[in-house]
């Protein structure tokens, strides 16, 4: 587990729910990351390319929000 | 017969909303289980049942129960359509998994069915059972909601907490 990730509220939305979600906040990428202030607002987003070691990735990335 | 039973099917049909008791996610070392296998449905039962959503069928047909299991518990048999647990529509086993996930064993849901003799639609009240966790449930992140429906939860938590939401969108390489 993520340490960095416990500042954040997780939620996981898979297709054909992450279509609707998408529906609501069209920046939202399919696969990846969005992520939503306290106020419901998209603050950032992230998409998964090809890369091999995607826990570093996540890591740093959630260290930096 | 066929037709008779997909139209006792169709006729009787009836929608409850899915609602559900939660609490924070499982400990490390267990996880909430409904003590079911389950399937996709087939192409015939889509119909009959009346589970096309857009462009793919909706709902998990019960193809095991575990005797004394949470789901048994609950009357649920084998070849009964369950369509919701909660606020969460099921669409793949995934849409389960991460359910079970984000529950923890004692947590009591609601699963709305479809049953296999063409009766009504039904929604009954499940209690999560416990199970050991599987190896693969030590995971990069781990996630406190699921599904589209559960996101108002997590709203109000943010709002709640002032933290904001990290959304993962299709598994999120998790």
């Amino acid at each position: 587990m993520i340490a960095a990730a416990e500042r954040f509220v997780r939620v996981i939305i898979r297709r054909p729910h992450a279509y609707r979600f998408r529906d609501q906040h069209r920046e939202a990428p399919i696969p990846g990351l969005v992520f939503l202030g306290p106020d419901g607002k998209v603050k950032g987003t992230f998409t998964f390319g090809g890369e091999d070691d995607k826990a570093s990735l996540l890591a740093k990335l959630l260290e930096m929000r | 017969m066929r037709g008779l039973f997909c139209a006792a099917a169709l006729l009787t049909a009836i929608s409850c909303a899915g609602s559900s008791s939660r609490s924070a996610p499982a400990e490390e070392g267990e996880a909430a289980t409904l003590g079911i296998t389950t399937r996709a449905p087939s192409d015939y039962e889509g119909q009959c049942y009346r589970l096309l959503f857009e462009t793919r069928w909706q709902g998990r047909v019960v193809a095991s129960v575990e005797p004394g299991g949470s789901a048994a518990q609950a009357k649920v048999g084998e070849g009964d359509v369950i369509v919701q647990v909660g606020e969460v529509t099921l669409y793949s086993q995934d849409d389960l998994d991460d359910l079970l996930r984000v529950s923890r064993p004692g947590d009591r849901v609601e699963l709305k069915l479809r049953r296999k003799d063409g009766a009504a639609e039904e929604t009954v009240q499940a209690i999560l059972g416990a199970a050991r966790a599987s190896s693969g449930a030590t995971r990069r992140l781990r996630w406190q909601h699921a599904s589209l429906g559960q996101l108002p939860f997590a709203l109000k938590e943010a709002e709640k907490t002032r933290k904001s939401l990290l959304i993962g969108l299709s598994g999120a390489e998790t």
